[in-house]
């Protein structure tokens, strides 16, 4: 659902952390924010419950420089990792063209990393994707923790599809970025030209 | 006007109707892009991500009582006796839009919503010529049916450097 302005020659993208709750898909959002100069972003929306849980979806955008003469616009969401919110989960990925997902490393983790990204598969079926053509990047965050279930573990429970992925501490930013630019660059070359 | 794109068709058509209504004017495409908003600032673009998600979440929530709804009829508002939220719906060759006011010190917000209603009709009419307008192939650059033939690794940190990053 990417928007291709040829007059003025922008090009619009969306794109959607999703991962299980408490896994870093906020952080991650907060972290770029935090780090794009002024002159580039909006305003960062966040529908938060009081405990500061995400409660519909975060929202930045972002607009970066031009390529190949298209200015590019991103615009980020994450969605509510909580199960019980599943609903708003399937309302955001509506027009989705790019995702990251973000899988908690911690072992006692990885019940609920399945469980989401099963959800994300099923979410993307329902609205008529093909899931192996949607631009996706793995993200294996909180690195840094212990406990915390080797890369090879990762990929053979939730990278089947052997998507790009990069491990992460999005905290302190490493990973934040790869992980962008990778599927900001798989969003940008599945943009379909030529038509208005 | 069938030759002129979404966004310039919008600017046509609302830009001479700026000054006659008290109230920011806007049209959002149903995933959240900005097709035209009267205040061009930062908050243009996340005015358009909340309208398409409260939208979203109210026509869900429509649909758990009563599913199968035609939404197109509905309006959406959110107001007091002077300030508020006021949106509809329209279509335009088969996409969903959404025409949208923010007001405030609104003396009389049921001529103002009457204003947004008549726009909305106006544009009904301009539109309903160009329903079935097939799209129109404009240019392919590289890989046949994509924008992009190849991106390297290196357009894309010029990319982000270019945010600051």
């Amino acid at each position: 659902m990417s928007f291709v302005n040829y007059h003025t020659k922008e090009v619009n993208c969306k794109i959607v952390y999703y991962g299980p709750g408490l896994g870093g898909k906020t952080t991650n959002i907060q972290y770029i924010y935090q780090k794009t100069s002024s002159q580039n972003k909006g305003q960062i929306i966040t529908l938060n419950t009081e405990n500061e849980r995400t409660l519909f979806f975060d929202f930045l955008p972002l607009d970066l420089g031009e390529i190949r003469g298209f200015k590019t616009r991103f615009h980020l969401y994450t969605v509510p990792g909580q199960v019980f919110y599943e609903a708003s989960r399937k309302l955001i990925l509506r027009g989705v063209d790019g995702l990251v997902f973000v899988a908690d490393s911690q072992v006692e983790r990885m019940e609920a990393n399945l469980e989401s990204y099963q959800g994300l598969e099923r979410n993307l079926a329902e609205q008529g994707y093909d899931v192996s053509k949607v631009p996706m990047v793995m993200q294996w965050n909180k690195r840094d923790l212990p406990n915390i279930v080797p890369v090879e573990d990762l990929r053979f429970q939730l990278n089947k599809r052997k998507f790009p992925e990069f491990e992460a501490v999005a905290t302190n930013g490493q990973g934040v970025f790869d992980t962008l630019k990778m599927v900001s660059k798989s969003v940008l070359l599945n943009i379909k030209g030529g038509l208005e | 006007m069938k030759s002129l794109n979404v966004v310039d068709k919008m600017k046509l058509i609302l830009e001479p109707k700026r000054a006659g209504i008290n109230a920011r004017l806007f049209v959002t495409r149903e995933d959240g892009i900005t097709i035209y908003d009267s205040i061009q600032n930062q908050t243009t673009t996340s005015v358009s991500a909340l309208v398409s998600g409260v939208w979203q979440a109210s026509e869900a929530l429509m649909g758990l009582a009563h599913p199968n709804q035609d939404v197109m009829e509905f309006r959406l508002g959110f107001d007091t006796s002077s300030q508020g939220i006021y949106l509809m719906p329209f279509s335009l060759n088969t996409k969903r839009y959404f025409l949208g006011a923010i007001y405030q010190d609104c003396i009389n917000p049921g001529q103002l919503k009457r204003q947004v209603v008549m726009i909305k009709e106006e544009m009904d009419r301009l539109f309903a010529s160009e329903f079935v307008t097939p799209k129109t192939k404009i240019q392919t650059m590289g890989r046949e049916g994509f924008l992009f033939q190849e991106i390297t690794d290196a357009e894309i940190d010029r990319l982000f450097s270019a945010g600051g990053i």
